[in-house]
């Protein structure tokens, strides 16, 4: 009985000590800017937290590693695509490795997670998540966001379809905020009258049959998708199997039809539209410039996850460069990152009063190249789209 | 009418497919008394075998042979080094196989990156055809059918031969099958053979449907654990019956409570559990 | 547990250093490793909990989360929404765990070994399924951010890394040592009877199914305290404490540890805790890593390492 109490306490504390004992105590030089930069690098989520990563090393190698003479130092951590894995280890990067600024993080529920803890450090945070509430109910001077948020990219999309005629339209979205909020999204572009059917099937859905042979191309001029990842290739899949591509055109939502994920899509993709912040085949010197030196280095074309993690990083280190490095001033970083304006891949962007993102939003439409395989062909722009705070306060 | 025999037949052919994952599940769960966690990856090793296969030669059939093959070999080496080595310790077994789960889902992500992938289908089933007044997908059908031949085939092999019949002794009581000059070891491996062999099935026939990426293992693994459940584990017949149930109840669920999608998988299972504790057709 | 007096010298010699020790941790951990500690002993209290069926009661449970998010759900909302303090949050966490577990355990108590532990699964799946469809209550996928920190009412701040230490050591400790009272007491007894064999226990006239219901109850109620405990270290819940991939990891917590042992899962709740956290800044391979120690642990210490230290133990003994 004596032993079971003791060997109980004995465990905890051994396991206690064995935790600092390991610990191996990052090496850091005193005078680097030390950067957190952590993403999904394990889990379904990977696919996308991986190439973003790359993209910001490859922002700050473009700088030889160095800012108005200081090194800089990014520290990598894996947020496995969970919140509370993500919350420790932003902690982990704050407390224990002491960044002066966090670049980080692409999942929505880990970026709600995180903003309380952020905001309460004055922790520069530049994300790449898309929750809208992270410049609204949960906005900080600390929390910058670049990419659009949820509501600013339906409502893109929505426009962008409005204008190709569209008046009555299918949705099906993740049961998910982003799919709900697409919804929204929608109804205030078209009308809530206009939306004919709003399907939400779960992240993850293996056979979406039922929903597909639900739609009916008699009643609506489109379909938008809100869904992404792996599911997005397996809707389309599914989508022409069933005959309906050639009667109802398909209009999937933000990074629908990236890069990354076009490799996946059936040849009969060809003719998906979408809307987004990134088109791999724009042709500006920018843009070749950076498809050019991620693929020689990364040997992938860059896609829309890339393009925003580059970008924030072209963003923070134009901030840096405005305040002569001194990282440490957290109060001055902040300031210069909200009046940054980098010209880069897609021309100008910028942050908003409430530190979203306000860039160019391109319609794409998926063709096949010359070289059989299918690309983002860039119509139409629409210059400097903010955050709809107006629409959705 | 149309949407009935439409929604009829999206349920039958998901639920064909199931059928294919969980067979194999049950199978070496009713000799082996294994729950083979890494089932999932099994067939997701096999969609992307069967996928560099078709890059690379344009041929589903070659695809098909290939990587059934790869995973049998795979999952016979498995069997024959290390879970031997646990016979009926139930807990190190889970342990083990929930470790191949890790290590198969890191080393697909190594070999064949993180972007979700589609299996191309055979090129004889791309097509859909018109059948009075509707378009249904031919590959869909085919799932269908061939859904029904491997069923076939395997209640043949269950039924009509001699080592279906050594299998049902050795299910029923190893002891005794051993007594009988049984070489149950080699059953053994040749059980979890097929186990394997029908999950890497159900990755290359799957593929084109489902797609195999990242958590395609996990996924397959619960939508396994729910068919065999329903069916009861161990059973054949169970794996059959319980993939169609699963797959016309997942349709028909979506289609009438699409609010309710989450629950149209689980919240049966969880019914019949409490009805039947041991599923439709399983044993204590 | 019957061993030589000098062993059990050297057990309460250890019993000193580890209480002192965990009483002078803030005092020599960096805040970081202290909220890690915290960490380590959530999960700790949560896989011991699970150790009351597995090890004790040979009920393996693959849904074991669903008590751990019930209760975090329950607790979280009602100080987010309600502005309920810990006295009034904690219990109504620990009643909806309690409520969960007599409702799934009429349930789930109808079957044994394999189907036992996938009602289970399916049983906490449902409730994932709840907290991610549920949005207006829940806020589906995105959780409940800004959860209160624990008010006491006695002026001791929790935002103090350090004192919420002390709080989470007092009630884990509280907890741990009610379970060793469970395991070491008559009915704990019993429990191993019924691991071992429920034919001979009914034969015995033991009421085998009320024993398996009362301590599935309680090892949901323990559960259900970690549960709130974690939602007030990380101050958010989310869909993600009940889904399968949580009850799978403290499963194999328990086994890592050596089932049965309740420290054994203790141990084995730290070391992933840890190796999540800190393994994973060195390589991009720790799902793989993470993969080869669960196979070397299942093919050479089957026991867990609570497991290869009893055999180390025994063989000196006899040598």
């Amino acid at each position: 009985m004596r032993s079971f109490y003791a060997a109980m306490l004995l465990g905890l504390g051994v396991s206690v000590v064995a935790s600092t004992a390991m610990m191996p105590q990052a090496a850091f030089s005193q005078d680097a800017i030390k950067i957190g930069v952590m993403f999904p690098l394990t889990g379904p989520l990977a696919g996308q937290g991986r190439p973003e990563r790359d993209a910001i090393k490859l922002a700050f190698d473009e700088e030889n590693n160095v800012i108005a003479g200081r090194k800089v130092e990014l520290l990598f951590e894996d947020s496995a695509g969970r919140p509370d894995t993500g919350l420790t280890k932003i902690k982990a990067l704050v407390e224990r490795d002491k960044v002066h600024l966090l670049l980080s993080e692409l999942v929505s529920s880990i970026g709600a997670a995180v903003a309380p803890y952020v905001h309460e450090q004055k922790m520069p945070w530049i994300s790449t998540v898309a929750l809208a509430s992270l410049t609204r109910g949960q906005k900080s001077p600390y929390i910058f966001r670049f990419v659009p948020s949820s509501y600013q990219y339906t409502m893109a999309a929505a426009e962008a379809a409005k204008k190709m005629g569209w008046k009555k339209v299918y949705l099906i979205g993740w049961n998910a905020p982003p799919g709900h909020e697409a919804l929204e999204g929608l109804k205030k572009v078209f009308g809530a009258e206009n939306i004919v059917d709003a399907m939400f099937p779960n992240v993850g859905t293996s056979d979406y049959a039922p929903y597909v042979t639900k739609m009916d191309p008699s009643k609506a001029d489109g379909v938008f998708a809100a869904m992404w990842g792996a599911d997005s290739s397996r809707i389309v899949q599914q989508y022409v199997e069933y005959g309906l591509s050639k009667k109802m055109p398909f209009f999937g939502i933000a990074s629908f039809t990236s890069e990354e994920i076009l490799g996946a899509m059936p040849p009969q993709a060809e003719g998906v539209f979408s809307a987004y912040t990134y088109c791999g085949s724009l042709d500006t010197p920018e843009n070749k410039k950076f498809v050019q030196a991620y693929q020689s280095k990364f040997n992938a074309l860059p896609g829309s996850y890339q393009y925003m993690g580059y970008m924030a990083a072209k963003m923070v280190i134009q901030a840096l460069k405005d305040i002569n490095g001194k990282a440490e001033d957290k109060e001055a970083f902040i300031n210069a990152l909200a009046k940054v304006q980098v010209n880069g891949p897609m021309g100008m962007a910028s942050f908003d009063a409430n530190r979203g993102m306000i860039g160019d939003f391109y319609t794409l439409k998926v063709e096949k190249g010359a070289d059989g395989k299918l690309f983002n062909r860039c119509g139409d722009r629409q210059a400097q789209v903010k955050d709809p705070y107006d629409a959705f306060p | 009418m149309n949407f009935w025999v439409l929604q009829t037949l999206n349920g039958i052919s998901f639920g064909m497919l199931l059928f294919l994952l969980a067979s194999g599940l049950s199978l070496i769960y009713g000799l082996m008394k294994i729950l083979n966690l890494a089932h999932g990856s099994f067939y997701l090793l096999g969609g992307y075998a069967g996928l560099v296969v078709v890059q690379k030669t344009g041929s589903f059939v070659l695809a098909v042979f290939v990587a059934t093959l790869a995973i049998v070999v795979i999952g016979v080496l498995m069997e024959r080094f290390l879970l031997r080595r646990l016979h009926l310790q139930e807990m190190p077994q889970t342990l083990l196989t929930f470790g191949f789960l890790f290590i198969f889902s890191d080393l697909a992500m190594l070999i064949w990156g993180s972007n979700p992938e589609t299996v191309p289908k055979p090129e004889m089933f791309s097509q859909s055809v018109q059948i009075a007044g509707f378009i249904y997908p031919s590959y869909r059908l085919f799932i269908i059918g061939f859904g029904l031949v491997v069923a076939l085939l395997l209640w043949w092999i269950q039924d009509g031969t001699r080592i279906g019949a050594m299998i049902r002794a050795g299910v029923d009581n190893e002891e005794i099958a051993r007594s009988l000059g049984i070489n149950v070891s080699l059953l053994f491996t040749l059980v979890f053979a097929l186990g394997a062999f029908l999950a890497a099935l159900g990755g290359v026939m799957g593929g084109p449907i489902m797609g195999v990426f990242p958590g395609a293992d996990f996924e397959v693994l619960l939508l396994g654990f729910v068919v065999v459940i329903i069916g009861g584990l161990g059973s054949l017949k169970g794996a059959l019956i319980g993939g169609l149930i699963v797959g016309l109840l997942d349709n028909f669920g979506k289609v009438f409570f699409p609010e309710f999608a989450l629950f149209t998988i689980f919240a049966p299972m969880a019914l019949i559990l409490a009805v039947r504790p041991t599923g439709l057709f399983g044993r204590e | 547990m019957i061993t030589g007096s000098s062993y059990s010298r050297w057990i309460f010699m250890a019993l000193i250093a580890g209480v002192i020790l965990l009483l002078v941790l803030p005092k020599i951990l960096a805040p970081y490793y202290l909220g890690l500690a915290v960490k380590m002993m959530i999960f700790a209290l949560f896989a011991m909990s699970l150790d009351l069926l597995i090890g004790f009661t040979g009920m393996a449970s693959l849904g074991h989360a669903a008590y751990f998010g019930l209760s975090a759900y329950a607790t979280g909302l009602l100080a987010l929404k309600l502005g309920w303090n810990v006295w009034l949050a904690l219990p109504a966490g620990l009643i909806m765990s309690g409520l969960a577990a007599v409702l799934f355990g009429l349930l789930a108590l109808r079957t044994r070994g394999s189907y036992f532990l996938m009602i289970t699964l399916a049983l906490s799946q449902l409730m994932w399924g709840i907290a991610f469809g549920w949005r207006s209550l829940t806020g589906g996928d995105d959780g409940l951010p800004n959860v209160p920190r624990p008010d006491l009412g006695i002026g001791l701040s929790m935002a103090d890394g350090v004192n919420f230490y002390y709080f989470v050591l007092l009630i884990a400790a509280i907890a741990a040592v009610l379970m060793v009272r469970i395991v070491a007491s008559p009915f704990g007894y019993a429990l191993r009877g019924i691991r071992e064999s429920e034919t001979r226990m009914l034969a015995l006239g033991y009421n085998v199914w009320l024993y398996k219901f009362s301590i599935f109850v309680m090892a949901a109620l323990f559960a259900g305290l970690a549960g709130v405990l974690y939602v007030y270290y990380n101050r958010f819940v989310s869909p993600d404490y009940i889904h399968v991939a949580r009850s799978a990891e403290v499963l194999l917590m328990v086994i890592l540890g050596g089932a049965g042992t309740l420290i054994g899962p203790a141990f084995g709740a730290a070391i992933i805790v840890l190796f999540e956290n800190l393994i994973s800044a060195y390589t991009e391979r720790w799902v793989m890593l993470m993969g080869f120690i669960y196979l070397i642990v299942a093919l050479f210490a089957p026991n867990g390492i609570a497991g290869l230290i009893r055999d180390y133990r025994d063989k000196r003994a006899s040598s």
